[in-house]
């Protein structure tokens, strides 16, 4: 019996063998768009409908908020090693905080985070990324991230 | 004449520190199955869907019934539980009824699950502690035995008891072997829990597997009070001793035995579940826990004669401690859960083989005893399968969710009849508050029958009809 039992517990061992593993760790310096998330969150056991506050209780990944965070800065970090090698844009503080506005052309601005709506792209270039990465998505109803902290925005309920 | 008596009494005495104890205590079936029954569990959630959840398990019920299911948490999750039991027990006994009963209140339930962020799939590691076996228990008996006796029981087998409480003459011949009324309490009390560190990863597109690794500690204590008196008179012109004045007017015979367990232990679950887009269909294996059970046995006891003369029980005589592990048998489940919209029903089953329940590694004990203990369970148990249902509804729009289930786990016991089978309804209550903080209640009323012989077979039994009830209040916070 126990040699049976061995054997059964062997087999999904040995799929994985050959297949590979199916779930890939997200890390703090690596992508996460938003095709990622709303294939996370998929067709769920407790659909939103049936469940209410429940659909966010069971599916809502906490490290959304993390991944947001984390790709706002790495967009910051990759932006500005862009911009030093393209045109010649060089970080400067004092340059950019007196332009006040920038161009839509701003690569600081131009790849958004999960949570990000491509208007945030009209406002300042360095300072204007921290603050889209902290901002409220709500106006944005077709991204499935409402806002930073995980929680349901006031337009779903 | 004396001095022959108090000879002989020194030599049985040494006579009994060698071979008694075993006559006043033995290890059986009973001992094993103790820690082989399954016990109902820690989860409020669970609990009020009948602990039907192998096939659900997607929060910190997943340490209880299926390690893959922790692969479905998303969010950080911390819940913690009390539970409060209560045991009673109806008991017929020669003609009377008798009720007692015996509750216990505890933490049972507190973990912790943290699922690693991912691109895709999911990996999730949690640590829990939580009750895994409640032994609270009772048992009150009161009745006139015009037919047989402990005293008689005891002497016949070999014990010493009778003898050192001048309840046989100096031939080891009693007349106190019937019409005596027979009274007493039996209570158990303590619990097993266990640390569980679980881990459980999307190995395929919606196909989790998960493991459990269970460290087990514990403790359980038993005590059986004892009478027998002479309520009626009939010894009242016996000498038990001709050769001791002392000992005319037997009136009574008392004998506590305390049993006390530590336990330790460790065992590893292994799960599976795989994810349809509104069901869920797991499996899991139990692997054979193994438990070391450290016992020490007490005794003491005194016998009563209306000529004021009561000898008190040397109890060191017989008492004793041994060691051994008892060892479970593998258990197989499979259960699956299905959404109707806002209603999950659910189902499972379990097969446990309880003949493979065995005795191992004894200290204090020789081989051949152990062996004819396995041997004994081998015969008289057998294996069953266990089986749950659940339903949950959540009611739209408001948060709330009501539960109901029922279990039925058949007698280990070969030849029970179907009134043996433990059968529990149960009930619970869920709600969600803020989206992030989950109250559940859960209720659940069990029932058997049951019997036990205070000696011999079926010449002092009691017969005993069990109700059980589990209150266990919980809550869960995930962020």
């Amino acid at each position: 019996m126990k040699k049976h039992i061995t054997k059964i517990l062997l087999i999904p061992f040995i799929g994985l063998l050959f297949s590979g593993c199916y779930t890939a760790l997200w890390m703090p310096d690596g992508d996460y768009d938003s095709e990622d998330i709303q294939a996370n969150e998929g067709e769920n056991f407790y659909p939103m409908n049936d469940y209410g506050d429940y659909y966010y209780f069971y599916n809502r990944p906490w490290w959304y908020s993390a991944v947001q965070t984390a790709q706002a800065k790495n967009n910051r970090s990759k932006d500005l090693n862009a911009n030093t090698g393209q045109g010649g844009f060089k970080r400067d503080g004092r340059s950019t905080s007196s332009t006040g506005q920038t161009s839509a052309s701003l690569p600081t601005v131009s790849a958004p985070a999960p949570t990000v709506s491509g208007s945030t792209t009209t406002n300042t270039s360095n300072s204007s990324t921290n603050r889209a990465g902290d901002s409220n998505s709500s106006g944005n109803k077709s991204n499935p991230v409402r806002n930073n902290d995980g929680n349901r925005n006031t337009s779903g309920r | 004449m004396k001095s022959f008596f108090s000879l002989n009494a020194k030599l049985f005495t040494i006579i009994a520190l060698i071979i008694i104890s075993s006559n006043i205590y033995s290890q059986g079936t009973s001992d094993a199955l103790r820690l082989g029954y399954s016990s109902l569990s820690s989860d409020a959630r669970a609990l009020g869907m009948g602990d039907s959840y192998i096939g659900l398990s997607d929060d910190a019920g997943a340490a209880f019934f299926n390690p893959a299911g922790f692969g479905l948490i998303k969010k950080m999750e911390l819940s913690a539980g009390l539970s409060y039991d209560n045991y009673g027990n109806n008991t017929s006994f020669m003609g009377n009824s008798s009720n007692y009963s015996a509750s216990a209140t505890r933490l049972n339930n507190l973990s912790f699950a943290l699922p690693f962020p991912t691109l895709q799939g999911s990996l999730v590691f949690a640590v829990s502690y939580h009750t895994t076996r409640d032994f609270t228990s009772a048992l009150k008996f009161d009745g006139f035995n015009k037919s047989s006796s402990m005293i008689g029981s005891l002497n016949n087998s070999g014990s010493y008891i009778p003898y050192d409480l001048y309840l046989t003459d100096t031939n080891f011949t009693t007349p106190l072997n019937d019409h005596l009324n027979q009274s007493g309490t039996i209570t158990g009390s303590g619990e097993t829990h266990a640390w569980t560190f679980s881990g459980a990863i999307e190995a395929y597109k919606n196909l989790f597997i998960g493991l459990n690794l269970d460290f087990s500690s514990g403790s359980y204590t038993n005590n059986n009070k004892y009478y027998e008196d002479d309520l009626t008179g009939y010894y009242a012109n016996t000498l038990t001793d001709p050769a001791t004045p002392n000992t005319k007017g037997f009136e009574t015979f008392y004998l506590n035995k305390t049993l006390n367990w530590d336990i330790t232990g460790w065992d590893l679950k292994f799960g599976m579940l795989y994810e349809l887009k509104n069901a869920r269909i797991g499996i899991t294996v139990q692997f054979p826990r193994s438990y070391s059970v450290k016992e020490r046995f007490d005794v003491s006891g005194y016998s009563q004669f209306n000529t004021g003369f009561s000898p008190n029980l040397d109890g060191s005589l017989y008492s004793d401690n041994v060691q051994y592990d008892i060892v479970t048998p593998y258990e197989l489940g499979a259960g699956f859960s299905i959404n109707l919209s806002s209603l999950i029903l659910s189902a499972q089953a379990t097969l446990i083989d309880y003949s493979q329940l065995q005795f191992e590694n004894a200290d204090g004990l020789s081989d051949s005893y152990v062996n004819d203990i396995n041997q004994s369970i081998k015969d008289n148990l057998r294996s069953v399968i266990n089986l749950n249902l659940g339903a949950e509804y959540t009611i739209p729009g408001v948060g709330l969710r009501v539960r109901a289930g029922y279990l039925r786990q058949p007698s280990a016991y070969q030849g029970d009849p179907s009134s043996y089978d433990r059968n529990y309804v149960t009930g619970g209550l869920g709600y969600l508050a803020d989206e992030a903080v989950d109250f559940d209640v859960a209720y659940a009323h069990g029932w058997w029958n049951d019997y036990g012989d205070n000696y011999g077979s079926n010449v002092s039994r009691t017969d005993q009809k069990i109700t059980v009830d589990r209150v266990i209040f919980s809550t869960t916070y995930r962020f």
